[in-house]
Order: structure tokens, then sequence, then C-alpha cells
């Protein structure tokens, strides 16, 4: 479980996070829906700890976010971009940041699994550069997953994908939700968040505007954009 | 595999697959030397076609015409400087007056011609008084002896100039597969990806500092291959390292470690690799016209050689000059060195301090 009380964020004069309070439960897919420059970036960044806030609680499991080194251990970051390298194959990725992760006896397994689960079987030998762009999705994602993460932080990780890819990143997604394992889905699309997310939360301007259970969330009628859509439109 | 061996490993692998780096590291400054081998032997020849002397006390015209056969030397004209003054003294014996800017190559030249051209004279004597059985065998030295009447330093071969010219200028190259890297992963997020797993940044740079460092030392060989075995394959003089292979390898490395640190430097201070491109190739341009690479100091105007002393391309040029002309061993290269050292560790922290700020 993550915990956020009354976190602050700014960039000089500007306000990226104001006294944000929020909970990330495990075994949940939270949402984290806003425009461009809500903060959505910022809070992901804080949480992964290359970023330091300016005042406020964070409590990763129990540890504060100051404990940099524990935190890290537990934590991947899937990135709207493609953070790995163009020019060596999948297998040679994959072995370099298993290596970066230090993961010993466990890394054959965790390779394994960041494999099968992504079905990158048939692509291992083939240069990221040539793979498609769902393909590279997935193999952004693997290299997430090498280091069993309890928590997961996804930053749009669907931008310029067609239909049928994101969904069925989507549905690989969602099956990586586990008891013990906070994952956290930022986005634009108001459709991913209800299909992907348990909770979700609509930032805007550096504030919480709403916070949407799943009940809520999965209620439909179009309230999530309503609200969305009210919440945006406000100076 | 340590996190070190995976940085370095990963490093090599995107270098030895992107061809234009291969091309700008290797086989460019390969070509420039055959080039400017060929072309500064060119210009050597044409100098010793030139050669010009002169008798100080009454003219000696049978040794004159000897010398003038060929059409390779000629008397200088009357208020001409002569490259080579002759002064026949008591006993017959030459003193030769060799003109300061006289080459190394044209002096050879003009020493061979002089014994030959002696020789004949004195066979030409000895035959007149006594026939053929009188000869008698003077060797060169008895008869002629050279002195300079300048201070005269000693200059390169067109190989010893080349070589290390085009190895400075290619080490300074990496900057372009290093800043294509490191501004994508910077770009991509991969930076902070490996952030977030608690890889710090001077662990990130050691991983790029050794495998370019290898690289450079791959280039030195490369480059000095080709001047000994691959330029007198194509009509260059071959290149000669007279001086200490441990020196050889002392600059090496630090000239190595200053193209390092300008790359980093440049690489974390570039938004687009499109920036670290045009800024480093602008550098390394600069660097290498003010340092004599283009251009041999020695035939700049005494102010630019003052100006070149600014360029670290010129200290490591004077380095390896040490080695390759004055047959000079570690000791001599040290000043030298330090300083590259110093330089490519100041731009290093730098280039870290630059990159931990722009995170």
């Amino acid at each position: 479980m993550i915990v956020i009380n009354r976190l602050r964020k700014s960039y000089g004069p500007v306000r990226a996070l104001d006294d944000i309070s929020l909970t990330f439960a495990d075994g949940l897919i939270t949402g984290l829906l806003g425009i461009n420059g809500a903060g959505k970036t910022t809070l992901l960044s804080i949480l992964a700890t290359t970023l330091t806030h300016d005042s406020g609680e964070v409590f990763v499991f129990g540890e504060p976010l100051s404990n940099s080194k524990t935190i890290r251990a537990m934590l991947a970051t899937i990135p709207q971009n493609l953070a790995f390298y163009d020019r060596l194959t999948v297998a040679e990725n994959l072995a370099f940041f298993a290596a970066m992760l230090k993961l010993g006896a466990r890394k054959k397994e965790r390779l394994a699994f960041a494999v099968e689960t992504n079905r990158l079987e048939p692509l291992l030998s083939r240069r990221a550069a040539t793979l498609s762009g769902g393909e590279k999705r997935r193999l952004n994602i693997a290299i997430g997953l090498l280091g069993d993460p309890k928590i997961m932080l996804f930053d749009e990780p669907t931008v310029g994908l067609d239909t049928r890819i994101r969904q069925e990143l989507l549905a690989e997604i969602g099956a990586l939700k586990q008891p013990g394992r906070v994952i956290v889905y930022t986005s634009h699309y108001l459709d991913e968040i209800e299909q992907v997310c348990d909770e979700a939360a609509i930032l805007h301007q550096g504030h919480v505007r709403a916070f949407f259970g799943r009940q809520e969330l999965r209620r439909g009628e179009q309230s999530l954009e309503k609200r969305f859509l009210a919440i945006t439109e406000q100076p | 595999m340590t996190r070190l061996a995976a940085l370095t490993k990963k490093e090599f692998l995107l270098v030895l697959r992107d061809r234009n780096a291969l091309l700008a590291l290797f086989v460019l400054p390969a070509i420039f030397i055959l080039i400017m081998s060929l072309a500064l032997r060119d210009t050597a020849d044409g100098k010793a076609a030139l050669l010009t002397y002169a008798f100080s006390g009454p003219a000696d015209d049978r040794l004159a015409a000897l010398l003038a056969e060929g059409g390779q030397a000629r008397a200088a004209q009357p208020g001409e400087t002569a490259q080579f003054v002759l002064t026949r003294e008591d006993g017959g014996r030459i003193t030769v007056m060799v003109d300061y800017r006289v080459e190394s190559q044209a002096l050879a030249l003009f020493r061979s011609r002089l014994a030959l051209a002696l020789v004949r004279v004195q066979l030409a004597e000895l035959t007149e008084r006594f026939g053929a059985a009188g000869l008698d065998g003077a060797t060169e030295a008895e008869m002629v002896s050279f002195a300079w009447n300048g201070v005269r330093a000693a200059r390169p071969s067109p190989s010893q100039q080349s070589v290390p010219s085009w190895i400075i200028f290619g080490m300074f190259f990496v900057v372009i597969p290093l800043s294509n890297v490191f501004v994508a992963e910077r770009r991509q997020n991969t930076l902070a990806r490996l952030r977030g797993m608690d890889i710090g940044f001077p662990l990130v740079l050691a991983g790029k500092i050794l495998p370019y460092f290898v690289i450079n030392q791959l280039q030195t060989a490369l480059m000095l291959l080709t001047g000994i075995y691959l330029t007198p394959l194509c009509g260059g003089e071959a290149l000669v390292i007279a001086g200490s292979l441990w020196g050889l390898a002392l600059i090496s490395a630090a000239v190595s470690c200053s193209a390092i640190g300008v790359a980093l430097l440049i690489a974390a201070m570039a938004q687009t690799a499109e920036q670290a491109g045009t800024l480093g190739g602008i550098v390394n341009v600069l660097l290498g016209a003010i340092g004599g690479i283009m251009v041999p100091k020695f035939l700049m105007p005494e102010f630019m050689q003052r100006l070149a002393m600014l360029s670290p391309m010129s200290w490591g040029l004077d380095g390896f000059l040490k080695i390759f002309v004055k047959g000079e061993g570690l000791q001599a290269v040290s000043g030298e060195s330090a300083l590259l050292f110093l330089f490519g560790l100041t731009l290093m922290t730098l280039a870290m301090a630059v990159a931990r700020h722009r995170e």
C-alpha cells in the first residue's frame, strides 16, 4: 500500500502538486487521470524516487520515501517512452536490465517469466528497432517485470498504439494485478481507466479533484467522463 | 555479470552496430592518414628538387657541375639565400653550412649528391695524376663535414606528422556515438529507468568511459598499423616509431581521457543528438585547426603556434611527436600526459554536474 499525505511539489513559482493526499491499495490497479500538466508525471516521479518533494509524507509499504534504496528494490517504472536500446536484440535488452537489477539466482526464472508473460519468445533474437509498436510496448513492460516488483508505475503506456494492440496490452496489464502488488496507471484515455483500473483519481492543476472507487467506476452511465469534463473545464 | 561489465558490454554493442560511428572512428582517420602522408610527401619532394648551394670562397667549377647534374640542385642566384654554403678548408676538406629551415629529406639528398660528386672529383683528380692505379679510399667523413647556421628543430616526416594527427582527431570523434546514445537514453527515460534500478550516475558514466577508452586504444593501434604497413603500400613513407612504446601508450591514454571528457560534456549539454553532433563537430574541427592537426604547427606563423597551445589536441600531438621524431620515452611525455589527464578529468566532473543538474 502507498499512503500519500499532504504532498507538495513546485517548480519555481509553478505548483505542480498542491496538498495531495491519496492511498493506492495493493492488489488493485489505481488510475491517475488528468490533462497534460495536471501533475501525473510529477507524482509518478516522486513515487519512483527520481524526484524529491517539497513537503508532505509518502509511505510505501510502511517505508518513507527517503529510504529510496529499499523502495527502488520494490519498484518498476514503465515509462511512456520506450526506455530500452534499439540496436540491442530483445534478449540482449532483457539480459542487460536483468544485470542492472542484480537478480542473482532468480535471474533465469525472472527472465523466463518476463518473456512468457509478454509473449516475447519468438522475438528474442530480433533487434528492438525492428519490432512493431505493440511488440516494443511489450518489451518495455517485460523489462519492468524483471525485478518482480511490488509497485508498478505505468506512465501512459498505450500512447501511439492502434486500438487492437491497445486492447491486447490493457489485457496484459490487467493480468499483472496480484495481492501485495500496487499498480498505478496514468492515462489521458477515460475508456482505458474504466477498463483496466479498479479505482481512479482525477488530478487537475496539482490537486486531486475526484476519487472513484470500484463501484463508481463500474457504474458506467458516463459518470467518469462527465466528472472529468466538468473538472477540466474549470479554469 | 557485474553492473559495470553489463554497462560496458551494452555500450560496445551499440557502437559496433552503428555503421556511421565505425566510419567516423576507424575508416575516416585511416583514409586521412593515407591522403595526408601522400600529400605531404609530394610537398617534400618538390622542395628537394629546388636544392640550392653556393661557395663561400672561390667556386669549385668541377664540383658545382657535378652537384648540378640531374637537375636536383642548382647554384643559388645572386641575392638568394643558399640552402647549403660550401667552404673549402685548407687541405681540401669541405665544410657545409646548412640553412636551419632545410628539411631532413633535403639534407639527406644533398648529402648523397655531394658525396657522389666528391668521389667523382677525387676520382678524376687521381686519374689525372696517377692513372687508374693511384686511387685512394678517402671516406666522405674525411672529406666533408656539415654544420647548421641556426637553431633547428627536428621536423616530422609526412607519416610522423599525419599518423598522430589523425589518431588524435579520430579519438575526439567518440563524441558522435557517445552523445547519440547518451541523449537517446535521457530522452527515452532509459536513464531514469536505470536510476529507478538504483544505478548511480558515476556508474553510468564509468560504463561509458571504459568502452570508449578501449575503442580509442584500438583506434591508435589501427592507425599505427596503417602508417607502418598501408602507407608504404600506397607509395608513402612508412611510419617509424623512434621512441618508447610505453611513452606512446601513456600519451595515447591521456589523449583518450581528454577526448572522452569533451564528448561527455557535449553529450550532457546537448538537448538532441543532432545538436550534439553539430556541437561536437564544430569543437573538434576548431581544436584540430588551431592544434596543428590540419596544418602542421611548424608551418604556422609564430602567433598561431602560441594559439595552438590552447588546444588539447596540440598537447597530444606534441607528445606523439616526441616519441615518433625525437625518439623520447615515458618521462618526456609525462608533462603533456598530465595536462591531458587533468583536462579530461575536469571535463568529466563538469559533465557529471551538468547531467545531474538536468535530471
